[in-house]
């Protein structure tokens, strides 16, 4: 099936046929050929011309594939082109408006800032606690809180959000 | 012997020492959370006894539900493993005052060792080199400079009331002393609202060295030779080795005795470590006595061949040392790294969360002390290690070769750890040639940001022609009957297969 593809820094279109066993990506008008094998769900086995690579496919909560192969961590973002223009359409940011994620899961602190505050870029929002240590996250840029997701005590998934500056 | 033994921790020290117990023939007690319901360590017991809520401050650091937990399951003995409880001197005594045996020091150690003017008394006592200096706060520049002359450039200005890197300033000549006086002070006076400042001396690229003592009830005591602790990250140990890369045995022995002494000084048994700065002539200096098991003790098990944790158990029912100083040998060579769940790309930010794949390794030379299994999820209340793995080899190059090895069979999905970070940090050139101070890591780091960018290479290589082949071949399975690309429309194939019979 034809994908548009974005890794490590490259986009590129490319096809894939997997059968039997035999895969094939052809690329750039670049044809890789591989034995490609799931011994276990999950794990791959890939040998390229002789050289096998070990792959283990991880899926992340917000829906982004990483694929880490002999102990090197490949982020994959995948589309297909049929469906772009409305894949597209979402992964657009609003500029100028900069949502505040959480890093990780934990538990809110202190919070720093308040709706309405003009906050300068680097300046620390909120404080999230997760393993004895405590995390400040600060302002992506300078502007307005226009939005404040959380309070202190509460906990938070990663990637939940906790404001947004715009 | 005991029969039962509760153990008063949870993670990978809790099934350490649940198997410790099971070597010994003694039936482990565990106590958990409620976040550790579906915890390895519970899995693993003969027995198990909920102790509160999730947070430590409700459950694993509540003495009295601990000590009740023991008492309800007639365990005669609580092993506190490290963290939590164990350097706690009120919770010892409250043990021992329960008719039980606490399975470390007596109280009167702890209290000793834990306070760190009466450890460095201690240590003076019994003439262990310690880092020359004065505690006494300094009045003024002047007497700053005369203490300077006394304990010899390059000093240390440390904040009386604080620590953290604030108020801290190093002085290397006379000159340097007035204005590194006036900041420090300042700094002091900012951070923890009082201006004294102390002097230290500064001791260039310190090695962290420390020494494990085993003692017993009867008056033994010995030493099982050092572990170089040096690689450290915020002051926290990740990577330790045993014997240090120094593998000096005319030190060892010097440090051994002095570590032997200042155990003896506090009347120490079970067992314990004495740590020490080393300074580049080999000097070395008392820092401070952790009074408990070391997260680090594999390494010293795997080059001795003594089992620390079973050690610990028998001394406190009161079994005698059957081996004499004399008896200790140190073969070959052991590395361990602390496998924390941190992501090493974000500024090692914690990774709490669910395990969706493990893989662990093995083969020769292998052992992983781990507390976690594939489909567990790493709460976000506690420690963040989730596996302590060490490696042996006749060599420390074979150590190091084994270990990369191992990391290399290792993985952790769903969570970000710190292998790829071992990776990295073993294949330095430093690390191999044994070059190591406690400020490794922060080079390291320097180093590694002053490398330029790698160029973006427009060909793909064969990591990333195999990376796209996964995420395309479990992009494809995702796609509803495969309708797009594959499935052709069964007119269309009617008509062609028409079209061919017809020809």
């Amino acid at each position: 099936m034809k994908l548009l593809l974005h890794l490590n820094g490259k986009a590129l279109s490319a096809d894939f046929t997997n059968a039997e066993g035999q895969a094939v990506l052809t690329s750039e008008s670049t044809r890789h050929a591989a034995y490609f094998s799931e011994p276990q769900p999950g794990f791959f086995t890939v040998i390229l011309a002789g050289k096998v690579y070990t792959c283990a496919l991880e899926k992340l909560p917000n829906g982004a594939t990483e694929v880490m192969v002999n102990g090197q961590r490949i982020p994959v973002t995948i589309q297909d082109p049929k469906r772009l223009s409305h894949n597209a359409a979402a992964a657009g940011q609003a500029g100028g408006r900069a949502v505040l994620t959480s890093p990780m899961p934990g538990k809110i602190v202190r919070v720093l800032c308040a709706a309405g505050d003009e906050v300068t870029e680097g300046q620390g929002l909120v404080v999230i606690e997760a393993m004895k240590m405590q995390n400040e996250v600060q302002a992506p840029k300078a502007g307005k809180v226009v939005e404040l997701k959380v309070t202190a005590g509460q906990t938070v998934n990663a990637g939940e959000i906790l404001a947004v500056v715009e | 012997m005991f029969q039962k033994l509760l153990i008063a921790n949870r993670g990978e020290i809790a099934v350490r020492i649940i198997r410790a117990c099971r070597d010994l023939g003694i039936s482990p007690v565990v106590v958990y959370s409620t976040a550790d319901r579906q915890a390895l360590h519970v899995q693993l017991a003969d027995e198990a006894y909920f102790i509160g809520e999730a947070p430590a401050a409700e459950s694993y650091l509540v003495g009295e539900k601990i000590i009740a937990a023991a008492q309800q399951s007639g365990a005669e003995a609580i092993h506190p493993g490290y963290g939590f409880l164990s350097e706690r001197e009120w919770f010892a005594r409250a043990v021992e005052d329960a008719g039980l045996t606490f399975v470390g020091p007596s109280p009167y150690s702890i209290a000793l060792m834990g306070s760190k003017t009466n450890a460095r008394e201690a240590a003076l006592k019994a003439g262990a080199p310690i880092v020359p200096g004065t505690a006494n706060k300094l009045a003024d520049t002047a007497e700053a400079w005369q203490t300077a002359v006394e304990v010899g450039y390059p000093v240390m200005l440390k904040a009386a009331a604080g620590g953290g890197g604030k108020g801290m300033r190093i002085v290397r000549s006379a000159e340097e002393m007035k204005s590194a006086f006036e900041t420090a002070s300042a700094e002091a006076q900012a951070a923890f609202g009082d201006p004294s400042v102390y002097i230290e001396k500064y001791i260039e690229r310190p090695r962290h060295i420390e020494i494990q003592i085993v003692a017993d009830k009867h008056g033994n005591t010995i030493h099982l030779g050092e572990r170089e602790c040096s690689i450290q990250r915020r002051h926290q140990k990740v990577i330790e080795e045993c014997p240090s890369p120094l593998n000096d045995s005319v030190l060892r022995a010097k440090m051994g005795e002095a570590a032997v002494n200042i155990a003896q000084a506090a009347h120490y048994y079970s067992v314990g470590t004495i740590e020490f700065l080393v300074d580049v002539q080999r000097n070395f200096y008392f820092l401070e006595m952790n009074t408990r098991l070391q997260v680090e003790h594999p390494v010293t098990e795997l080059v001795t061949g003594i089992d620390l944790v079973q050690a610990q158990i028998r001394i406190a029912a009161g079994a005698v040392l059957t081996i004499k100083q004399e008896d200790v040998q140190m073969l070959g060579h052991a590395v361990e790294c602390r496998v924390y769940a941190e992501d090493p790309e974000k500024n090692f930010l914690p990774s709490p969360g669910k395990i969706t794949k493990l893989r662990t390794p093995s083969g020769p030379g292998v052992r992983d002390d781990s507390g976690v299994y594939e489909g567990w999820e790493v709460p976000l209340f506690y420690d963040p290690m989730i596996s302590k793995l060490a490696t042996y080899g006749a060599t420390r190059e074979e150590a190091i070769n084994r270990m990369q090895r191992a990391l290399r069979e290792y993985y952790v999905g769903g969570i970000r750890t710190t292998i790829p970070f071992f990776q990295e940090v073993l294949d330095d050139a430093d690390f191999r040639s044994g070059e190591i101070d406690t400020g490794f890591i922060a080079r390291y780091f320097e180093r590694k940001a002053a490398l330029p960018k790698a160029a973006v290479s427009p060909e793909l290589s064969n990591e990333e022609i195999a990376a796209v082949m996964v995420a395309a071949y479990d992009f494809a399975r995702q796609q509803p009957a495969a309708a797009t690309t594959q499935a052709v429309s069964k007119w269309k194939a009617a008509g062609r297969s028409a079209a061919f019979t017809n020809r």
